[in-house]
């Protein structure tokens, strides 16, 4: 059996825990109700903001529509005004025109004449100087083609010059060549004719003779 | 000495080379001691037709003998030669009438060197002292042809 005190210790305790349990459940509750609330006020405010952004926005509207109409009435007067000044204006320019005297018609017509003569005689003097710098030109192109002209019979005559010197050194070194051949072809004919007809005409004492009479025509050259 | 019966008979090169030759066998034969071989080298070497004047000229003591074969040499040398090119070999006796128109016509002693060339066809080339001269039928002929070229080539020109 445990001693009493003990038991009503424990008792006390208990007591104690209940009641801070039970405190802490109210402030639990407390609290809760109070975010309830502030979720509310902040919902309301919402509501409250949504609605005065809106009053705004067709405050702007109805302000923007006021002012568009009457831009539009202040140009639709300007418009109406330019018109007003606008014929007025051709009214005067008419009179304007309708004043002016024969006599600056006249003023201007001289004007016109003139301007038209200074025109005449600028125009004959451009036409005059067109000739001349036409001539000009069609002199110096003539110079220049006959330069080319002579040039080109210059060159042409000195290739047919050098062309024909070579023709005529390649017709000489041919006749030349061909004469060489046919001095060798007649010497080789002529010594077999003169071979045979020696050998057959000349006898071994003539061909002495002929050797003699060599040397007595050398005695006689002053070979000896 | 006198060598001018020797020379006389020696017309060609051909037959003083021959004498030389001859010449410088009998000098060395003339130092061996055996007869025999002196005779011997005499009938090998000397041409036939000199041999009867040879055996009469060369003195019979043998440093007479060295010393007229040693002259006759110098004087074979000193002998004028005439060079004649012919298109024929000649004989021996157109030689030594060769010779002697030779002789007759220079009015001296002199030696013909004969050289053949069939191509000359006839007559001969005649040098002599540096000159020089052709008279062959080849060269004749030669001088016609290049006439006649002359002539071929201007009617060329002509035409």
């Amino acid at each position: 059996m445990l001693p009493q005190y003990i038991v009503f210790g424990q008792l006390g305790l208990i007591v104690v825990v209940e009641v801070f349990t039970l405190l802490l459940a109210w402030s639990y509750f407390k609290l809760h109700r109070q975010n309830l609330e502030l979720q509310k006020k902040v919902a309301e405010l919402d509501h409250l903001l949504l609605a005065d952004e809106q009053k705004i926005l067709d405050k702007a509207r109805d302000e923007g529509k006021q002012l568009i109409v009457k831009a539009q009435g202040q140009a639709e007067k300007i418009v109406g005004d330019a018109q007003e000044f606008g014929s007025q204006s051709n009214q005067a320019l008419a009179k304007m025109l309708d004043s002016l005297s024969e006599k600056q018609v006249e003023v201007s017509n001289q004007v016109i004449g003139r301007v038209r003569d200074d025109t005449v005689t600028l125009l004959q003097e451009l036409i005059q100087n067109l000739k001349q710098h036409a001539a000009s030109e069609m002199d110096t192109f003539g110079k220049g083609l006959q330069q080319e002209f002579t040039t080109a019979r210059q060159n042409a005559q000195q290739t047919i010059d050098a062309a024909y010197g070579t023709a005529t050194a390649e017709v000489e070194a041919y006749k030349e060549k061909r004469l060489e051949q046919i001095k060798r072809q007649m010497t080789i004919l002529v010594r077999e004719i003169v071979e045979k007809v020696l050998a057959k005409s000349v006898d071994e004492r003539q061909h002495e003779q002929l050797v003699l009479q060599a040397v007595e025509e050398a005695k006689k050259d002053g070979i000896l | 000495m006198e060598y001018s019966e020797v020379l006389n008979a020696i017309s060609t090169v051909f037959e003083m080379e021959q004498l030389m030759q001859a010449i410088a066998a009998l000098k060395t034969a003339m130092y061996k001691t055996e007869a025999h071989v002196y005779e011997e080298t005499f009938r090998a070497k000397v041409p036939l037709h000199l041999a009867d004047l040879m055996r009469r000229n060369i003195p019979e003591d043998r440093d007479k003998g060295v010393e007229y074969l040693e002259g006759l040499k110098e004087a074979m040398e000193g002998m004028p030669v005439v060079t004649i090119t012919m298109a024929f070999h000649p004989t021996e006796g157109f030689l030594a009438e060769l010779g002697g128109s030779l002789k007759e016509l220079m009015q001296k002693q002199v030696l013909v060197d004969i050289r053949v060339r069939r191509l000359l066809l006839g007559g001969a080339r005649v040098e002599y002292g540096g000159r020089f001269k052709d008279y062959s039928v080849r060269h004749r002929l030669t001088e016609i042809l290049d006439d006649q070229s002359g002539r071929i080539a201007a009617w060329g020109s002509d035409g």
